[in-house]
């Protein structure tokens, strides 16, 4: 009993001190790296899956023309689109469009292309993704060492307006580059960002390339790829930036397909950690203690509210928290949180000024957390857990999307 | 050998995490843990066990350099 009180108090604190002390490793390891040659270390493609996106893939597909060393190739792969791309569409140099026939799901179209492709550095990019960094040299020289297997890429999140978007900056900003900075010190990812993510092919191809029956085929490919021994790391010099999601409930919905993605790979892979050679296990453990977690705030919220109800109380007086006791709480969470924050900006290398509006938005973040992100993950979850995927796509809501659909009404 | 170091891996990553919760607990919980009554042993407790996470890590992947490094400097 005192060991699930224990857990259910102090384990986010736990959690984000060893994402704050390692993304603090990480920031000091990664700064020794040496100066960069300009010469090219592989040969490598572009794909970029879209569908009923045309706009959004051309966007991304240009945004590599400044890109150095250039691409040997770019796949832009229409999975069977209603709204396709235009025939009289400019494709810039090097670009190949790929049609599918129907809508089978990102997995499906990025397989389709990976079959096409020769190079040994593969990098995936979302439609709704626009390339930052213009050097992908040093992204490509990781791939020297013969185990990497993936290198996932920073995303920085565009807002355009609305506290939403502004929530997701925050999270980007103080939360996700934060966790991949720490894991990738650990050895391990607990995913790439299928965003923005170079795979090397053979890796791919070792273990049958993407799977088409997951709502996310990144997290899936980052555990059989780790696996199998592959190492997967973090470069938050390799940017790109991505579109926020501009609704509450399409970001639920996101989130919550994350979620589902993560409940099948836990089920399909948690016991693959254990094989000899597989990197994933402290993402593995996290990840369990964060499920172990869940279920514990769940009970908790349920013995606090069943009296409400009618039910006897399930629970002693001296278990019920005083409010000198959750002021501490408070206070610990605002500090630990707060140098959480500051060593993910320290990562994400923008001046501090950039952070003031999020600095405005911080306390909605827990209505974020438990609005969004726990009750997405309630349902997700286990949906993802007892379920296949169907393998359709599921396009992210954009902002331009409510202008479409008054223009094809 | 390599079942050896997995073992390891897991109960230094296991005891890595109990170090740092039961620090952090003895700091949410004051009275729940009488053998962390003074800040420096909960300083001591919570170190330990981010030195403990880190010898699990490295048990379980080795060195994480080759991810770290961009490995540029040594073409050159």
């Amino acid at each position: 009993m005192d060991l699930l009180l224990l857990i259910l108090v102090a384990h986010p604190f736990a959690a984000s001190l060893l994402w704050t002390s390692y993304g603090l490793v990480y920031l000091l390891s990664s700064r020794k790296t040496g100066s960069r040659n300009q010469e090219p270390d592989f040969d490598y493609s572009v794909i970029i899956p879209f569908h009923d996106e045309p706009d959004g893939a051309l966007k991304t597909a240009w945004s590599l023309v400044t890109v150095c060393p250039q691409p040997q190739e770019i796949v832009l792969v229409d999975d069977g689109s209603a709204h396709g791309m235009p025939e009289d569409a400019k494709l810039p140099p090097g670009t190949r469009l790929l049609r599918l026939d129907r809508n089978g799901g990102k997995a499906r179209a990025l397989n389709a292309a990976l079959r096409t492709l020769k190079t040994e550095i593969v990098v995936c990019l979302d439609a709704d993704t626009t390339a930052i960094s213009t050097d992908w040299q040093g992204m490509l020289g990781r791939f020297r060492d013969p185990a990497v297997g993936a290198i996932s890429g920073k995303i920085w999140p565009v807002t355009r307006r609305g506290a939403t978007q502004r929530l997701q900056q925050l999270d980007y900003a103080s939360v996700i580059g934060l966790i991949k900075a720490a894991e990738t010190t650990w050895g391990c990812l607990m995913t790439v960002s299928g965003a923005f993510v170079a795979f090397r092919r053979s890796a791919l191809q070792a273990i049958g390339g993407w799977r088409e029956t997951t709502a996310t085929e990144d997290i899936d490919a980052s555990w059989r790829l780790q696996s199998a021994g592959w190492r997967l790391g973090y470069d938050y010099r390799w940017i790109a930036s991505v579109e926020m999601v501009p609704t509450l409930f399409g970001l639920w919905r996101q989130r919550r397909r994350w979620s589902m993605g993560m409940g099948r790979t836990m089920r399909d892979h948690f016991v693959s950690t254990l094989k000899p050679g597989a990197c994933q296990v402290p993402v593995a453990i996290l990840s369990s203690l964060n499920i172990v977690w869940v279920v514990l705030t769940l009970i908790c919220a349920m013995t606090l509210v069943a009296p409400a109800l009618g039910a006897p109380h399930p629970v002693s007086d001296d278990l019920v928290p005083t409010s000198g006791a959750l002021l501490e709480y408070l206070l610990a969470s605002a500090v630990l949180f707060g140098a959480q924050f500051l060593c993910a900006a320290a990562i994400q290398g923008r001046p501090l000024r950039t952070y003031a509006v999020l600095i405005l938005v911080a306390p909605l973040y827990p209505l974020y957390f438990w609005g969004i992100l726990y009750s997405s993950f309630l349902t997700g979850f286990p949906r993802g857990f007892l379920r296949q995927d169907l393998g359709r796509w599921r396009r992210t809501q954009r902002l331009s999307d409510p202008l479409r659909q008054e223009a094809d009404a | 050998m390599r079942l050896l170091r997995r073992i390891l891996a897991i109960a230094a990553l296991a005891a890595g995490y109990g170090s740092i919760l039961i620090g952090i607990g003895a700091v949410l919980m004051p009275g729940k843990m009488p053998f962390l009554s003074s800040g420096s042993r909960i300083v001591g407790m919570i170190a330990l066990g981010l030195v403990s996470w880190w010898a699990g890590c490295r048990f379980a992947n080795g060195s994480p350099r080759s991810v770290l490094n961009d490995h540029s400097r040594s073409r050159d």
